[in-house]
């Protein structure tokens, strides 16, 4: 009687559980669900080989002839060593472990917590679908409470865990103590680069003055955004007064900068009637701002916030029903947002962002499957792009190595669903088409929880989001450079 | 100056009854009772995600009467079940209990709700302007929570001083044993009272849940303001978390809408260079989150007792 020696753990490893097709927890492979079914479908095989195979040739072996006999060895052997060989090149498959680094707790918890499904998302479209070849990424999560400090802390054990890839979106404070943080830990461990990727903090210090060849910013910045919504402006005669309302700390200091002087160079006719500056987080009432705003006599509120400190001034505004005024936002497509300002909200509030659901594109079909999973509303674009050009320039670097990688994200387009994305070689930040889109009711589809949908406005495309950048980097040495060409063309 | 004085008063007794509302139940529980209870405001939480809820299934209406009266059991359970076990081992032990119950609840309500805010908007048949200062308009439901909000101090003021229960309760307060020797069954009326505070919690939540944002970050942010409003109004005082309430709400208010810095008051011009610049030219607005905690340390300092908190003896 023959058995088929089926090596349980190879054969697990050449099957994959759902946990590691989908990029999950590896760790977790041998757990749970996927062992008892994994068991099941071995015991299954074992008893059919045993029973099928060994029926078969307790009959036909005598019978048979040398030459047959030896044949049917051959192949029986050869089916073991692909098996083996199978089982092997998945055993290489590398998991590149990514720490996410974002609060997932307090004021700014709920926001921390959507950004991070999102990424999970990805993560696991990228992992599924093969692009990264023997590599697969995994999200470690890193709860930062939009503190600087904490975050530094956590980069640091992230280091120690051997992780090689960072990823940061919320609080460009946060952003700027990373930064500081990377530069010191590439300097003191030449060996043992990190790479930051950071997908949402926007203030343009980051891709400007404090720029650097190991942090790429995949999100458009406070001067891009506000490029975009200040060429709507212009366009719109009816207003003269605008007013300013901004987060007290670095990114909302920019977005004030920036709108000043953009719609002094757009429209120097328009008069800025009020600039305030909040602090994060602390505001319950919003009230005396919208007070300010009405006797200010402006037509337009510019704002930065984002989270609590967006929903509560856009509830406040409807409330107070401020007719004839406009808030052209960053971020109050946030999840959550809308659905906390309620339909007051409805035809005054605009936002700027490189993705809308009411224009048709694949991502369209992205924001749909995650709707299904997670049932949050699909909200951002750039969680697109960062896995997917990550996953494109591993591929294409073959190896994990960060330097490489980065050499192969500078200058890189990307096909995204909504259009290319370029990652600008002088100063690592990617530039993407962006839309303008107001908050209706009745457009579909419907906002989770709500009737409402951000109903596209205009299209930027994304040349016009070239603006110039004062940022000098120091690249790694010319052999690394010269590596990275000689892989590339074999020359 | 006279619109904006107006709406000063008008704003900050409006945020002052909010305010009052939101930590009427922390008084009854840690200012009278001494319960040190961290889990208040997630009982807040609960009673505003089940009023959404409720508001969702039936009307506003029901979800006003019901979910406070669901929370407040809730508490009863958990003093009749939990505190009331440890209540020997002193406030440390009830700190800690209500602490992991906290998180209990808020990860109960993220798992039942999700991560993000939901859609609480408030009720048809409040939501037209009602009143309106300088073009700043107000729902009448605003109207409507500063009616819950003096309702529930007059009622609790009632209930206290003239009937009863509120004599025995107070008595129970001040020496539980002797109250017990007497023959009341003390446990229960602590059950009472700690049912009674959670389903004020769970008011607050229905009628404030809508004002503010229902989301799970909503019972954190709101902790340190509650526990500042008993402080300063002192303990064991309705009235005086009233007065704390109407106090913070006006000074807060003040400094928000009017625009000006410390300087700017004083009719000072000052270069960039003398000492203290900043700060002296920091618009008010950027320092009244903080004013409410600088009040409280002034009080604890110069006041320890409170606006109206009796001197222990």
């Amino acid at each position: 009687m023959t058995v088929l020696p089926v090596d349980s753990q190879r054969l697990l490893r050449y099957t994959g559980t759902g946990a590691e097709r989908s990029g999950g927890n590896v760790r977790k492979r041998f757990s749970g669900a996927g062992r008892l079914l994994y068991r099941k479908e071995v015991d299954e095989i074992r008893f059919q080989a045993t029973v099928g195979i060994s029926a078969a040739a307790r009959k036909a072996w005598p019978a048979l002839g040398r030459r047959c006999r030896l044949s049917l060895a051959g192949v029986a052997a050869a089916i073991i060593l692909a098996l083996q060989l199978m089982g092997s090149a998945q055993a290489a498959a590398k998991v590149i472990p990514v720490a996410l680094i974002d609060p997932f707790s307090g004021p700014f918890g709920p926001v921390g917590i959507a950004y991070a499904q999102e990424l999970a998302f990805m993560v696991k479209k990228v992992n599924r679908s093969g692009a990264l070849g023997r590599y697969k990424l995994k999200l470690v999560l890193f709860d930062d409470k939009v503190s600087p400090a904490v975050a530094q802390l956590d980069a640091e054990k992230a280091a120690d865990e051997g992780i090689h890839y960072l990823v940061q979106g919320l609080g460009s404070n946060v952003a700027f103590a990373l930064v500081h943080w990377l530069k010191k830990h590439n300097r003191n461990h030449p060996k043992d680069k990190i790479l930051y990727l950071n997908y949402a903090s926007i203030d343009p210090g980051l891709s400007n003055g404090d720029c650097g060849f190991y942090h790429f910013n995949f999100d458009a910045n406070v001067n891009m955004k506000m490029a975009a919504l200040v060429s709507y402006i212009k366009s719109q005669k009816e207003i003269h007064k605008v007013f300013l309302i901004n987060m007290d700390y670095s990114y909302g200091h920019a977005v004030d900068e920036a709108a000043r002087e953009m719609l002094q160079r757009a429209r120097p006719d328009i008069k800025i009637v009020g600039d305030l500056f909040t602090p994060i987080g602390k505001v319950k009432d919003y009230t005396p701002f919208v007070y300010q705003i009405k006797q200010s006599g402006a037509q337009a509120v510019i704002t930065g916030n984002w989270g609590a400190d967006m929903a509560l001034l856009g509830k406040a505004a409807g409330q107070a029903r401020l007719t004839g005024i406009r808030f052209f936002t960053f971020y109050a497509g946030m999840p959550g947002t809308p659905q906390a300002i309620g339909d007051i909200g409805a035809g005054r509030i605009m936002q700027i962002t490189p993705w809308v659901a009411t224009v048709k594109s694949s991502e369209t079909r992205l924001a749909t499957e995650f709707k299904a999973e997670y049932h949050t509303d699909w909200y951002y674009g750039s969680q697109v792009y960062l896995t997917g050009m990550l996953a494109k320039a591993i591929e294409e670097a073959g190896t994990d190595d960060p330097t490489r990688v980065a050499l192969h994200l500078e200058g890189m387009h990307y096909d995204s669903p909504v259009g290319d994305v370029y990652m600008r070689a002088d100063n690592n930040a990617a530039v993407m088409p962006m839309y303008l889109s107001i908050l209706e009711k009745g457009v579909k589809p419907y906002l989770q929880g709500t009737d409402m949908q951000w109903r596209a406005v205009g299209r930027i495309p994304a040349i016009s989001m070239m603006l110039p950048s004062s940022c000098h980097m120091v690249r790694p040495k010319a052999a690394v450079l010269y590596n990275a060409y000689y892989d590339n063309t074999g020359q | 100056m006279l619109h904006t004085t107006i709406f000063v008063l008008v704003n900050g007794l409006m945020y002052g009854l909010l305010l009052f509302l939101l930590s009427s139940g922390l008084t009854l529980i840690f200012s009278m009772m001494g319960v040190l209870n961290f889990a208040q405001v997630s009982f807040y939480m609960l009673g505003a995600y089940l009023g959404f809820q409720l508001m969702v299934w039936t009307n506003y209406w029901v979800a006003l009467f019901l979910a406070p009266l669901l929370v407040g059991l809730l508490g009863a359970a958990v003093e009749r079940y939990l505190l009331n076990k440890v209540h020997m081992r002193g406030q440390v032990a009830e700190l800690l209990l209500t602490f992991g119950l906290s998180y209990l609840i808020l990860e109960a309500v993220k798992l039942a709700w999700g991560v993000n805010a939901v859609n609480y908007g408030i009720p048809r048949s409040l939501d037209f302007p009602i009143f309106s200062i300088a073009g700043v308009s107000y729902p009448a439901y605003n109207v409507f929570m500063m009616a819950v909000a003096v309702a529930i101090f007059i009622l609790l003021y009632l209930l206290l001083k003239k009937t009863r229960l509120g004599i025995i309760i107070q008595a129970a307060l001040g020496d539980r044993d002797m109250v017990g020797m007497l023959g009341h069954n003390i446990a229960q009326i602590f059950t009472l009272v700690f049912g009674i505070g959670c389903a004020l919690a769970g008011v607050a939540g229905v009628v404030g849940g809508n004002i503010l944002v229902t989301e799970p970050g909503m019972a954190l942010s709101l902790l340190p303001i509650t526990f500042v409003v008993v402080v300063i109004g002192g303990m064991g005082s309705f009235t005086g978390a009233l007065a704390a309430s109407l106090l913070i709400g006006f000074l807060q208010n003040y400094m928000m809408t009017l625009n000006v810095s410390l300087a700017g008051l004083a009719g000072l011009s000052m270069g960039a260079h003398a000492p203290f610049y900043e700060l002296l030219n920091q618009p008010l607005s950027q320092l009244a989150a903080i004013m409410p905690y600088l009040l409280m340390i002034l009080i604890l300092v110069f006041r320890p007792q409170g606006l109206m908190g009796k001197v222990k003896t």
